[in-house]
């Protein structure tokens, strides 16, 4: 068998991935394929026993069990019309501003996204239910996809989060802590969102028009604040409880999982959308998200093993190094591009499990803050789900969108929010205690 | 046969929401570890028929429905059917040794448990390429006759 260097086979891997997406395949196949050809080249026969344990390592594992069971809550809540109401009762709230409206879905994605932790179901939910409305009151095509798309995205950082349950496993942090150091940088990106659309739309009322008199004058202040209530108090209680239990201890993430998804259940009947159709239904969708999340883990683990195998851990090594030329702010700039660069292209989970065995042990050289650093790739990883060419919000908002939104729109819409999470991201560098402060609180 | 799948997929949700409230056992743990990772490998092949895995369709969706089969054909071959199978014997392999020394669990010494869930990792994998043989089969039918199977 000829030998490759391990430059070479690094190189021919990733190429491999871009060659495998661009042809349509689902990545996780493609992971698994090019886990096979290149264990072959790099390693022979003998590599493939491994596949076998780290398969088993993902199955026999609690805390990943958790993954599962907070993506069924987020179906559950889903269909059980939490987010209607809610963006329903914050639209008379706040659609006298201008830009209102765009502000109430990063609110209800906000709020959202503390009870789901997946992209899909939030993107979705809220293209579904804001979309036609923003449009017909006359926002900007591309601010309504923008806003949509980085609001959406959100439920991957503010816990709980089914990406930061997966950092937990890689990392041996606890969930907890993870959960508490998503806190305060999902909330700081909430913000600068909603700054942005106050901004924008208060220089160009034309891209984001106030409520008509009319309609503000349908439902008085008084009604528009209980209706608000009423809609916030559930998915709150739920947020606490399953935060609450987590963060005092009383429960594992597992657990908290488990409970959550079936109060979540319990909430859908009290709001009268419970059947079993709707039931069955959401099992199955589950089911595929579910399986969709973990397949991609297991051909990203398989390709990840051989990648590390054939060297190419050290050949990324090596170059982070070389560029950041010693100045460990330089080599985390790096790092940083390196996922974002990434993101572009491979969805969450692929680049979780390729770059953290590389860049955890760096970033522990260096002697930066695990806990820190590790949230600082959660927010970078946001802009994975809004990067072209391969957002996956994107795929999503696109999917649902009327027929009047190219994907122009979507893409143009974008790119301010991608600014704005850079900027969420730089400012959590510069004040690392945003990441640290909340979850000195647990050990 | 995909709907006892989705029954299966069905029941182990059951159980798993229900042993989380059950009494704080060493066991329910295992148990429910075991019933996740049964979950998401056997509803694999379940989700490729439902087009449920992430894939980029981009560019896909611009080519012709005929250089889109070719291009399935080609990915299928290189990428599916080599880690599918690679699977399915690794798999394989492994759950035999299991069976063989009657594995039992670290923790509460369960048997049956640690054998069972390595014998998922083949079955899944042949349920997988069942699916993929199927998937191959309409894609190469529709190549050379030109209409869906």
């Amino acid at each position: 068998m000829p030998e490759f260097s391990p430059e070479l086979l690094t190189f021919l891997m990733f190429a491999g991935v871009l060659v495998g997406l661009f042809m349509g395949h689902p990545l996780a196949f493609i992971l698994g394929g090019l886990a096979v050809i290149f264990g072959l080249l790099g390693w022979g026969f003998s590599a493939f026993s491994m596949f076998a344990n780290r398969i088993v390592g993902l199955m026999d594992n609690l805390i990943l069990a958790a993954i599962p069971m907070f993506i069924f809550m987020a179906n559950l809540l889903e269909r059980s019309g939490v987010a209607d109401g809610l963006f329903e009762s914050l639209r008379y709230l706040l659609g006298p501003i201008r830009g209102g409206v765009a502000m109430a879905v990063v609110v209800v994605c906000t709020v959202f996204a503390a009870c789901t932790g997946v992209v899909g179901a939030s993107v979705v939910t809220m293209a579904l239910l804001a979309m036609p409305m923003m449009l017909k009151y006359g926002y900007d095509k591309s601010l309504t996809c923008g806003t949509i798309c980085a609001g959406g995205t959100l439920g991957i950082l503010i816990p709980p989060s089914i990406m930061l349950v997966l950092m937990a496993d890689q990392t041996g942090l606890s969930v907890g802590k993870l959960f508490l150091g998503g806190i305060v940088p999902g909330v700081i990106l909430s913000c600068l969102y909603i700054g942005y659309i106050a901004f924008v739309c208060g220089r160009r009322p034309e891209l984001g028009p106030p409520l008509s008199m009319e309609e503000r004058a349908a439902v008085p202040v008084k009604k528009r604040l209980s209706m608000a209530a009423i809609s916030l108090v559930p998915p709150v209680l739920l947020i606490i409880g399953v935060l609450g239990t987590i963060f005092s201890g009383i429960a594992t993430p597992t657990e908290a999982s488990g409970v959550g998804a079936f109060v979540a259940l319990l909430m859908a009947i009290g709001y009268r959308r419970f059947s079993w159709k709707m039931f069955k239904d959401t099992v199955l969708s589950t089911g595929r998200t579910v399986s969709m999340v973990m397949m991609v883990l297991v051909g990203a683990s398989c390709f990840t093993g051989v990648f590390m195998g054939v060297g190419g851990g050290q050949v990324l090594t090596d170059l982070i190094f070389t560029l950041g030329m010693g100045n460990k702010w330089l080599i985390l700039a790096i790092m940083m591009l390196i996922v974002f660069f990434l993101g572009a292209l491979i969805d969450w989970i692929g680049i979780i499990y390729i770059t953290f065995p590389v860049f955890l042990p760096i970033a522990e050289k260096l002697g930066f803050d695990q806990l820190w650093f590790v949230v600082l790739l959660a927010v970078n990883l946001q802009n994975s789900f809004l990067t072209p060419p391969f957002g996956y919000a994107l795929f999503y908002l696109k999917g649902v969108a009327p027929p009047g939104v190219t994907t122009a729109d979507v893409y143009k819409g974008v790119v301010p929010f991608i600014a704005l999470m850079l900027v969420g991201l730089f400012l959590c560098i510069l004040f690392p205690g945003a990441v640290t402060y909340f979850a000195s609180f647990i050990d | 046969m995909w709907a006892l799948v989705v029954v299966v997929g069905i029941i182990v949700y059951e159980v798993i929401t229900r042993r989380v409230f059950g009494s704080p056992h060493v066991w329910t743990y295992e148990i429910i570890t075991f019933f996740y990772g049964f979950h998401f490998m056997i509803l694999a092949a379940y989700t490729l028929l439902h087009k449920g895995h992430v894939a980029i369709d981009i560019i896909y969706i611009r080519f012709s429905p005929k250089k889109q089969a070719v291009l399935d054909l080609v990915t299928y071959l290189f990428f599916f059917f080599p880690f599918v199978i690679i699977l399915l014997y690794v798999g394989f392999d492994n759950a035999v040794a299991s069976w063989a020394t009657g594995e039992k669990t670290l923790t509460a010494r369960l048997p049956l448990v640690l054998p069972g869930m390595k014998t998922v990792t083949p079955i899944a994998a042949l349920l997988l390429l069942l699916q993929g043989f199927s998937i191959f089969y309409r894609r190469l039918f529709f190549l050379t006759k030109g209409r869906e199977l």
